[in-house]
C-alpha cells in the first residue's frame, strides 16, 4: 500500500510544544521531572523514555539571513530500512505496511542495541520496566482509520468554514482527525501534516522552492532517501547539520557487517558444526572400529 | 566427573540439535505488527471550551463511562476539529487539559486523579501560612462578611465637583472584579449586575467566548 509520511515544516514551527503535550496525552506518559535551565528554552536536552518527542531549539548565525532561532520537532524518523530492527536480537521491531516502525515492549529485553545503532539514538532506555521506548507514529490511530477505510490526509483539504457540511459521506473532521498522529492533529501552526508520501513530497518541494525564493538558499527536504527514505520528512531552511541532523545518516559499519554477513549465516554454523561432528564420528570411530580389539569404551588417540 | 569422549560427543550433539531447532525451527521473527487498538474507537466525545487563554479553542473530551452511564475516567482530551476557532489544534496548555483532572503517576505510570487539584474550598487566614479546608457555607458567609467590611470602609457617598457643590455618587473604590475567559456571556452579565449593585467601578473581564 501507499506509504504515509509525517511532514514537518520547520519553517512554520513556532515551538509552542503542543505536539509534546499531545504526545504525552495520547501515549499515556507521565510529565517527568523538569531539567535545570541550561541556557536554552528547550524543555529537555533530548527525548527520554516517557517523552517521545521534543521541540529542539538551535541558535545559528547565517551569513545571509543573520541570527536564526530554529525549531525542530524531534522524534523517531521511522526509516524505511531501520537499524534498530536489524540489530534487535529479539525481533521486537516491525514495520507496518504503511511505514511506521513499531516497537513491541513485550518482546523487548532492554539490551539497548537499537539505541546505539540508530543514527539519531532515538530509542531510549526505560529503567523502571527494563525496556526501550520510542515514538509509535500513533500507529493505533492511523491503523484504525486505514482498517475502516476512511483515512484522509491531514490537515484536511478545503476545511469547511461553516462546519461539517463538506464531509457527509466520508466521515466528519472529528472522526478523521482521530486517524492521524496526535502531534499532527494538535499542531496550531500548521507545521505538521500526515498523509500520502507522494502528495506531501510534492507539497514539500513547492515549499522549499518558496523558501529558496525568499532567500533561504540552503532550504532542503530531509528524509527523501536517507536510511531508505524516512517516514518523517523535514522541510529545513538551512543545512541539516545546522539542526543537529546527520547529513548522511548511516548505520555503523560493524552493525551492517553483523546484520548483512554474520547474522544471516550464523544459523548455519550450528548444523555445520553438527555435520562436522557426525563426519568426525564416522571417520574416527566407525571406520576405525573394525580395527579395534579392545572391548573398552572410549577414545583411543 | 569424568566425561568420556563418547559422552562428550553425545552431549554436544544434543545441545547443538536443540539450538538448531530453537533457532531455526521456532524463529522469533515478528509475525504481525504489534499495533494496539484505538482506545477512543466507539467513544462519543463531549465538546467543551478551553478555559485558559482568550482564543476560546474547542476541545473534545473522550471519557470512559461505567454501566450506569456515569463518566469514570478520561481517555483523551484533544482539540475539536469542528470548532472553527482551532480546527482540531491545541497548544501546549490546551493539550494538557487532561491533567486538570487526572495525571499519569510519575512513579507507577498509572492514571490517577490529580493530587494537586483542589476539590474543597481552601482558606488561609490573614498572616497565616497554612491553607485550611472549609465548607462552602462558611466560605460564602466569610466572603460576604469581607465584602461588606471592605465596601463599608471604602464607600464614597458624596463627591465635590468643580463648582463646589456636592453630588451623590455612591461609589465603591476599594474592590475590583476580574472576570475570566472561562465565563460565558450570561455569566459575565450576572457578574456585572452584582458588581454594579455593590457600587463597584473597577470591572474587568476577559470574555471572548
Amino acid at each position: 500500500m501507499a506509504k504515509l509520511i509525517k511532514l514537518i515544516d520547520t519553517s512554520r514551527c513556532t515551538a509552542c510544544r503542543g505536539c509534546q503535550v499531545a504526545c504525552k496525552n495520547w501515549n499515556r506518559n507521565p510529565a517527568g521531572k523538569i531539567e535545570r535551565f541550561k541556557g536554552n528554552y528547550q524543555t529537555r536536552k533530548d527525548t527520554n523514555a516517557v517523552t517521545y518527542t521534543i521541540v529542539k531549539m538551535d541558535e545559528y548565525v547565517d551569513p545571509v539571513n543573520g541570527l536564526q532561532w530554529l525549531f525542530r520537532k524531534h522524534q523517531c524518523m521511522h526509516c524505511e530500512d531501520p537499524a534498530c530492527m536489524d540489530v534487535c536480537p529479539r525481533q521486537a521491531y516491525s514495520k507496518t505496511d504503511w511505514g511506521a516502525t513499531i516497537h513491541d515492549p513485550d518482546r523487548c529485553i532492554g539490551c539497548q542495541y537499537c539505541t546505539y545503532a540508530c543514527p539519531w539514538h532515538v530509542p531510549k532506555y526505560f529503567k523502571k520496566e527494563d525496556i526501550v521506548t520510542k515514538c509509535t507514529l500513533c500507529a493505533d490511530r492511523v491503523q484504525a482509520g486505514l482498517d475502516k477505510g476512511s483515512f484522509k490526509d491531514y490537515p484536511l483539504e478545503g476545511w469547511p468554514e461553516g462546519g461539517t457540511d463538506g464531509f457527509p459521506a466520508s466521515g466528519t473532521p472529528r472522526e478523521l482527525a482521530t486517524y492521524v498522529p496526535a502531534c499532527v492533529k494538535t499542531c496550531p501552526a500548521g507545521a505538521l501534516a500526515f498523509g500520502d508520501r507522494d502528495k506531501l513530497m510534492a507539497r514539500a518541494e513547492a515549499r522549499v522552492a518558496k523558501l529558496v525564493e525568499e532567500g533561504y538558499r540552503d532550504a532542503n527536504i530531509y528524509g527523501r532517501s536517507e536510511m531508505g527514505g524516512l517516514s518523517v520528512v523535514y522541510i529545513l531552511s538551512f543545512k541539516p547539520e545546522v539542526y543537529g541532523l546527520p547529513a548522511d545518516p548511516k548505520v555503523p559499519g560493524q552493525i551492517a557487517a553483523w546484520k548483512n554477513i554474520i547474522q544471516p549465516y550464523f544459523g548455519w554454523l550450528i548444523p555445520l558444526a553438527l555435520g562436522a561432528s557426525a563426519l568426525s564420528f564416522v571417520t574416527t570411530r566407525l571406520l576405525k572400529k573394525a580395527e579395534e580389539i579392545s572391548p573398552e569404551e572410549g577414545g583411543n588417540e | 566427573m569424568k566425561v568420556t569422549r563418547r559422552q562428550f560427543l553425545k552431549i554436544s550433539g544434543v545441545t547443538a540439535a536443540t539450538f538448531a531447532v530453537v533457532d531455526l525451527g521456532f524463529g522469533l521473527k515478528a509475525t504481525a505488527s504489534e499495533v494496539k487498538e484505538l482506545r477512543i474507537k466507539n467513544v462519543t466525545p463531549t465538546p467543551t471550551i478551553c478555559p485558559y487563554c482568550a482564543s476560546g479553542c474547542g476541545l473534545l473530551v473522550y471519557a470512559e463511562r461505567d454501566a450506569s452511564g456515569k463518566f469514570v475516567k478520561l481517555l483523551s482530551v484533544e482539540g475539536d476539529p469542528d470548532n472553527p476557532m482551532n480546527r482540531g489544534g491545541a497548544c501546549a496548555k490546551g493539550a494538557a487539559i487532561f491533567n486538570l483532572r487526572e495525571i499519569y503517576d510519575d512513579q507507577t505510570g498509572e492514571q490517577i486523579p490529580n493530587p494537586k487539584r483542589a476539590t474543597k474550598p481552601l482558606y488561609r487566614e490573614p498572616k497565616s501560612e497554612k491553607w485550611v479546608e472549609k465548607d462552602w457555607d462558611w466560605m460564602l458567609d466569610r466572603i460576604g462578611e469581607r465584602v461588606k467590611e471592605s465596601r463599608d470602609r471604602g464607600m464614597v457617598h458624596k463627591e465635590k465637583i468643580d463648582d463646589g457643590s456636592e453630588i451623590i455618587v455612591n461609589r465603591c473604590e476599594n474592590i475590583a472584579a476580574m472576570g475570566g475567559s472561562g465565563m460565558d456571556n450570561e455569566e459575565c452579565y450576572l457578574e456585572t449586575k452584582l458588581m454594579r449593585a455593590l457600587g463597584l467601578v473597577f470591572l474587568e473581564t476577559q470574555a471572548r467566548i
